[in-house]
């Protein structure tokens, strides 16, 4: 007992510490998952294993387990690493979201995904209860000298205080957080879902919101068709005078002189809305290059097409020739 | 948030880029198409631009492209395979993903009604209606609705399910923002004349 208490006042003590560090590892840890463990691992023995009650309880733990591999920090770190994933979220959302990206990514190290080897997981869940029971090392990090073996194919989650070890209920449990975490950056997607919690509702607005898309695509593709006679519309109609007068002083601020001075119009006319121009101006360095290419998509399109566009017939919009 | 706009404004163009170059294909086709025919083809050469600008990454946009090219006429293959130069790879790593996910749900039915008839076996008692049950009648019952949805959906297992639709839910949102100023434009231009 005594052990146990003098040990929890050094974490409490360097809880603080490991925190602040926490963050760091977890960065690397994207790169290259077995290298920034292993880096992780000694440096939570560098630090923690210097008083001699931890090196005792290390004695003590390693021969109680044999599999165990460092497991997560204490409950009170979870709370700030949450944080940081919103802005992992924000950059990775419209990026294609692979499963790797968001693995890693999670700022609690409290799991690596592995397939299993040799040595079957019960076996380790149940080291995981007797070293529960044994100690206090729920908020251990401190029997790592096993690590020193490489962390290899184990999902490997640490039990939480409180809470059941089993094998069956942990990896329900990593299963549950996965499925919050996503339902976090659907929650920053689907607008109005901030103020909801649980899933069922969560489930009920996404369940709303792509429906309505949906419906919406339909719609706008039925517009589409009305308002046009030709399907091949796209650029005849909306290059009317107007348009082009219209957004004439914009079109100069916005693309440089290495674009045609009529091409501008093209993609200025198919997005009138002024938000678009706005964004366009705020991104023009990034936007060079795709606006550039589809310059030369457009015009070339154009360039052939042009008599048999005209020929078409585009109904009321015969006012221009765009020679 | 700037990086976010850049990055959309991409897939904007990507998907305009497209769906222009599926509608001259559509128009070279057919010259007199009815206004049904028309929203038919717009529509679905909007579908296959804004399936494609994932590249065959995700199972909803590999489902589309398969979907597409199965359904109805040669014209939809050809659609998909001049426009669309790697619908040759689209079309394998569907059919293969397909296999693997059919056979990981008939194990996970079999594993499911073996568990059922295990709680059965026990809970001889009476059926206390808790809300936590209830809770999960409803998850699930939204989940399947969420499959119905999401195309390509129905194989897959929760987590790449929320995975899925968020990209999808990113993707159609692009598609209705283009199709809605286009068609603003060509109305714009229809009332000024």
């Amino acid at each position: 007992m005594e052990k146990k208490n003098m040990f929890m006042n050094e974490v409490n003590c360097s809880s603080e510490q490991v925190q602040n560090w926490f963050f760091n590892p977890n960065l690397m840890v994207q790169n290259d998952p077995l290298a920034g463990e292993k880096t992780v691992v000694k440096e939570l023995i560098g630090r923690i294993g210097n008083s001699s009650q931890i090196s005792k309880l290390n004695t003590d733990l390693r021969f109680a387990t044999t599999n165990l591999e460092f497991g997560k920090l204490s409950r009170v770190s979870s709370n700030q690493s949450i944080t940081s994933t919103p802005e992992n979220a924000e950059s990775r959302e419209n990026s294609s979201i692979t499963p790797k990206e968001i693995g890693p990514n999670d700022a609690n190290c409290r799991k690596r995904k592995a397939i299993p080897r040799g040595k079957p997981k019960p076996i380790s869940s149940s080291n995981v209860s007797s070293e529960n029971s044994e100690s206090s090392a729920k908020r251990s990090k401190s029997d790592d000298d096993k690590c020193a073996d490489p962390p290899k194919d184990y999902i490997h989650v640490r039990a939480r205080r409180g809470q059941a070890t089993d094998a069956h209920s942990l990896a329900e449990r990593v299963r549950r957080e996965k499925i919050g975490e996503r339902m976090k950056f659907l929650q920053d997607l689907v607008p109005g879902c901030n103020k909801v919690t649980g899933k069922a509702v969560m489930l009920d607005e996404i369940i709303n919101y792509v429906q309505s898309l949906q419906r919406q695509v339909e719609f706008l593709s039925m517009k589409l068709a009305t308002v046009n006679p030709n399907v091949d519309f796209n650029m005849e109609p909306l290059l009317s005078k107007d348009m082009f007068q219209s957004r004439g002083a914009i079109h100069h601020n916005l693309h440089g002189p290495n674009l045609h001075s009529v091409a501008p119009s093209r993609i200025d006319v198919a997005f009138p809305s002024n938000h678009f121009n706005d964004a366009l101006d705020r991104n023009q360095s990034k936007q060079q290059l795709p606006i550039n290419n589809f310059n030369e998509v457009v015009s070339t399109f154009w360039e052939d097409d042009l008599h048999s566009l005209v020929q078409m017939g585009i109904g009321q919009n015969q006012t221009q020739s765009f020679h | 948030m700037k990086a976010r706009m850049g990055n959309s404004m991409f897939l904007k163009h990507e998907f305009l880029k497209k769906w222009i170059k599926g509608l001259h294909i559509y128009s070279n086709f057919k010259k007199d198409m009815s206004i049904l025919e028309r929203k038919k083809a717009i529509k679905l050469s909007a579908d296959v631009a804004i399936a494609s600008t994932r590249n065959a990454s995700t199972r909803w946009s590999r489902t589309v492209m398969a979907n597409i090219s199965k359904n109805e006429t040669n014209k939809n293959k050809i659609l998909v395979e001049q426009v669309f130069s790697d619908s040759g790879v689209i079309k394998k790593k569907a059919s293969s993903g397909l296999m693997a996910c059919r056979n990981r749900i008939k194990s996970k039915k079999i594993l499911r009604r073996s568990h059922i008839t295990q709680i059965r076996a026990r809970k001889m008692g009476p059926h206390a209606v808790k809300a936590s049950s209830i809770a999960k009648k409803l998850v699930k019952n939204r989940t399947q609705v969420l499959k119905s949805l999401v195309p390509g959906g129905e194989n897959m297992d929760e987590i790449s399910l929320i995975k899925e639709t968020l990209d999808y839910i990113v993707s159609l949102r692009v598609q209705v923002d283009v199709m809605r100023r286009l068609a603003s434009a060509a109305e714009h231009s229809t009332k000024s004349l």
